[in-house]
């Protein structure tokens, strides 16, 4: 039977451009198929990063 | 080679006691058989086998049994275990034992990793696996099979989960792409320009800055300092000021309203639930629902329809009817429970999305409309308090609910308050902005502040909202990438594997199949345009059919799917030569069940089976045909010890035990049953005409008298004596064969134990003329252009060859 991971890393020998994001993928991965739930987390993570990121360029307007 | 040597399983689902299953007889290593009822245990063998290899087991999953319920109950999950002892040079014991402490992880002890390596592909396949497979007429979930059967479980899985998670992002981006687009809109509306960017905000405010005559600014950051000079002016005209307070508020009560009454949703759901709980017992009953359709189907086609498919009793009436009713009534409880469950939901996203519209009109903080809006704000307050109880009850399943009563709750009747006072207070708030508006200055210095305030809050959502939707339809572009490679990679797997197994589908559906010449060529299909959805083709003359089932008995759809979990086992399983069919001959038409044996043989010689069944015909085929295997009967069930099980013999042995202990009576009547059985079969092959019995009922001489005929005619040849036909005589002549014929049933009529033996052993030298041990089949007579034939499926047994007949010249 073909791995998993093998076929991972193939795809990420494949497709150089995917690299790092299917890196960090590989954490969200398991046998027992994908975290989404973790996954989920991690996202809503990153989207709350984003938006701290532009209220930062609002600082100014807010010491103003 | 991994040989397995003994399965010895204790305290798992019905098996108590230990149950050990012996894969060795006379030092040679060979395959296992075994017989028993339903309900007497035989099925916990596969569920342990499942657990060993998965530390699950599906279909038990699926009916919402838990890890927990795994143990025999009497052991308290102490000593619950699956012990496999096999035959390797490094692989010696293998022992998964069930871990009260941690149920999802059984403590493993032996070579279990290296057994899994060389154990990676299903290798068991019961009933009720194979009838979803091929019987199921969803696509996808013959592809979740398909994916098992040929070793892609994993990939499969991550198909299956990852796709949930791109259905979210995918949904979330929608909503923050929405969002994005709705402050684009708010801020057009706003400038009237078309363009969304910090020049035109800075533009537009600095417009406003200098109608007021304040500091112009340079960048967005700066914009609050304009608000905050404005909102000076503004509290400096309390008609202003209140005029701003005013149209602000309106704005939240425009995104608050409309809101659609809860109270007849609740009512509709009450009164399902009250039906659902009168038939709570019923409801558990709805498992069976599944059954008693798949029955509905078998039931015309069984030959004994008296005994039911789903409990294995017998029923005095119109079973048919009987079932049909239990469905009907299940079918219609099925529906309230849906409905019940779609009710349920919808409430539950109405009250959610009426605590989101509150959160938002609850941020209120004007004095003005506070006060003149007080009973309005106590509701919802007070609503706000008990919504996300009631939000938690409807979560709760049916089964968890003991009463329900949310129309009665008093933030039910508020919310219709609410609703009903929506168009009085739009009035009410739309009079007062008329009224504060009357003057030009003041409603210009008010809507100036309020468009401000408006572009500001927008602005910030949209630069927001821009960086999260790139942030994240970056990531659902790529998972997507991610995925659509995996479904390719599992598709040409699919297709690829199907391709090298295909001869082996084709051959072995042909074994099970052979009587249907115009059915052919069975195949996968892969549905274009979905990623999860797989067909069963066959060919019918020259005519593809597609699905499969559509066109095929039930019986014949089954051949399908056996052939291909054979093929894939085959093709996989190169290692670890071994396999378990769970009780899978149960869909196949009584004829055909024999072929499951022969296919066996025939392709399966090198592979060790444990075949577990609760059809006697077919317990004694697979006897007689596999001397060699070890065979058990598992008679009784009890709870305190679980199955009674013990050693079997078939048929030839039986009856030499008895020969052997001077029993002729039992012997007599052994043999008697044994030989009405082969001479049905051998009739059958030899295209024996019979005299018709309406009875249905026939004496042994009724079959042999024609059988012998047949085979005289089929085999007669000039100037030649078959040695069959010396056989037969010496058979007929040399034995009471014909008194036995007539009196065997009858216990008074007493037979030697040398008469019996005498007539034993004649019949096995026969037998070992017309049966042959490679195909394990009997011969059957055909003609193929104009050219008789009398030989076994395989071809290794002629008759007709010269070496069987002896000159009379």
């Amino acid at each position: 039977m073909a791995d998993l991971k093998d076929w991972i890393t193939g795809l990420k020998s494949e497709n150089p451009e995917l690299n790092d994001f299917v890196t960090k993928l590989e954490g969200f991965i398991s046998d027992t198929g994908f975290n989404a739930l973790k996954f989920e987390k991690a996202v809503e993570i990153g989207l709350q990063m984003k938006e701290e990121e532009v209220k930062k360029t609002f600082i100014a307007d807010a010491e103003n | 080679m991994l040989k397995i040597k003994k399965i010895t399983i204790e305290n798992f689902r019905g098996l108590r006691l230990p149950v050990s299953v012996d894969f060795v007889k006379g030092n040679k290593m060979t395959s296992a058989l075994i017989y028993g009822r339903n309900g007497t245990g035989k099925s916990s063998i596969v569920d342990a086998w499942e657990w060993l290899l998965n530390t699950s087991i599906e279909n038990l999953e699926r009916e919402g049994i838990s890890l927990a319920d795994l143990p025999h109950k009497a052991s308290g999950g102490n000593n619950s275990y699956i012990t496999a002892e096999f035959q390797h040079s490094s692989i010696g014991t293998v022992t998964a034992q069930f871990n009260p402490k941690k149920i999802s992880v059984p403590t493993r002890t032996g070579e279990f990793d290296e057994f899994k390596t060389l154990s990676n592909y299903p290798n068991f396949l019961r009933y009720i696996d194979l009838n979803e497979f091929v019987c199921n007429k969803r696509p996808a979930e013959r592809y979740k099979y398909i994916a098992k059967f040929f070793g892609l479980e994993k990939f499969s899985l991550l198909q299956d989960t990852m796709q949930t998670a791109i259905n979210k992002q995918t949904s979330n981006l929608q909503n923050l792409q929405s969002a994005f687009d709705g402050s684009s809109r708010t801020i057009n509306a706003i400038t009237g320009l078309p363009t969304v960017d910090e020049a035109t905000i800075v533009a537009f405010i600095n417009t406003i800055a200098s109608k007021h005559k304040l500091p112009t600014i340079t960048a967005f950051k700066e914009a609050g300092t304009v608000k905050t000079a404005l909102q000076i002016i503004v509290q400096k005209n309390p008609i202003t000021k209140e005029l701003t307070e005013w149209k602000a508020f309106q704005l939240r009560q425009n995104s608050f309203y409309p809101i659609a009454t809860a109270k007849t949703n609740c009512i509709a759901l009450e009164s399902l639930f009250t039906d659902l709980k009168q038939n709570e017992e019923s409801i558990k009953q709805l498992i069976l629902s599944s059954l008693y359709e798949l029955s509905i189907e078998i039931i015309p086609k069984l030959e004994d329809k008296s005994t039911c498919p789903v409990c294995d009793e017998t029923f005095e009436g119109d079973l048919l009817k009987h079932i049909t009713t239990k469905h009907n009534s299940l079918s219609a409880l099925t529906k309230k429970k849906t409905d019940f469950e779609a009710k349920k939901s919808l409430l539950e996203k109405q009250f959610e999305g009426i605590s989101r519209k509150i959160a938002v009109i609850e941020a209120e903080s004007s004095s003005v409309v506070l006060a003149a809006f007080q009973t309005f704000f106590d509701d919802i307050i007070s609503i706000n308090i008990t919504l996300p109880a009631l939000i938690e009850t409807l979560k709760k399943q049916l089964r968890d609910l003991t009463t329900l009563s949310i129309s009665s709750d008093l933030s039910i009747g508020k919310i219709d308050t609410i609703i009903s006072s929506e168009a009085t207070s739009k009035i009410f708030v739309a009079d007062k902005i008329s009224a504060l508006s009357k003057d030009e200055t003041t409603k210009s210095l008010a809507q100036d502040y309020t468009n401000i305030s408006n572009i500001i809050d927008n602005f910030r959502s949209h630069s927001i909202n821009k960086e999260k939707v790139a942030y994240l339809k970056n990531i659902t572009d790529n998972l997507q990438v991610f995925f659509n490679n995996l479904t390719t990679y599992i598709q040409t797997e699919i297709q690829n594997t199907f391709t090298t197994i295909s001869a082996d589908v084709v051959d072995y559906f042909n074994v099970l199949e052979n009587s249907h010449p115009d059915i052919k060529n069975p195949a996968l299909k892969l549905l274009t345009g979905k990623d999860k959805a797989v067909e069963l083709e066959i060919e019918f003359v020259t005519e593809k059919i597609t699905p499969a089932f559509k066109f095929l008995s039930e019986s014949q759809v089954n051949s399908f799917g056996l052939a291909i979990f054979l093929a894939s086992v085959k093709h996989f399983n190169k290692d670890f030569k071994f396999f378990i069919l769970d009780d899978v001959v149960n869909s196949f038409d009584s004829f055909k069940r024999p072929r499951v044996a022969k296919l066996l043989a025939s392709k399966f010689s090198d592979f060790q089976v444990l075949m577990i069944t609760h059809d006697q015909i077919f317990f004694d085929t697979v006897q007689k045909l596999f001397p060699e295997w070890q065979r058990y009967k598992f008679t009784a069930w009890e709870y305190a010890t679980g199955p009674k099980c013990k050693p079997s013999k078939n048929y030839l042995e039986e009856i030499q035990s008895y020969i052997d202990d001077d029993n002729p009576i039992t012997a007599g009547q052994t043999l008697g049953k044994y030989l009405e059985w082969i001479f049905g079969i051998l009739c059958e092959n030899m295209e024996t005409p019979i005299p018709y019995r309406i009875e249905n009922i026939y004496t042994l001489s009724e079959y042999y008298n024609p059988l012998a005929k047949r085979f005289r005619d089929k085999l007669k040849l000039p100037n030649t004596q078959h040695k069959l036909f010396g056989l037969l005589d010496e058979f007929e002549t040399g034995t009471i064969f014909r008194n036995y014929c007539v009196h065997w049933k009858n216990e008074a009529n007493q037979f030697t134990t040398e008469e019996i033996d005498a007539i034993f052993k004649k019949w096995i030298e026969i037998e070992q003329m017309i049966f042959c041990n490679l195909c394990k089949s009997f011969v059957h007579y055909e003609s193929i252009s104009n050219t008789n034939y009398v030989r076994c499926d395989c071809g290794a047994t002629n008759l007709l060859d010269q070496i069987h007949y002896t000159s009379t010249k």
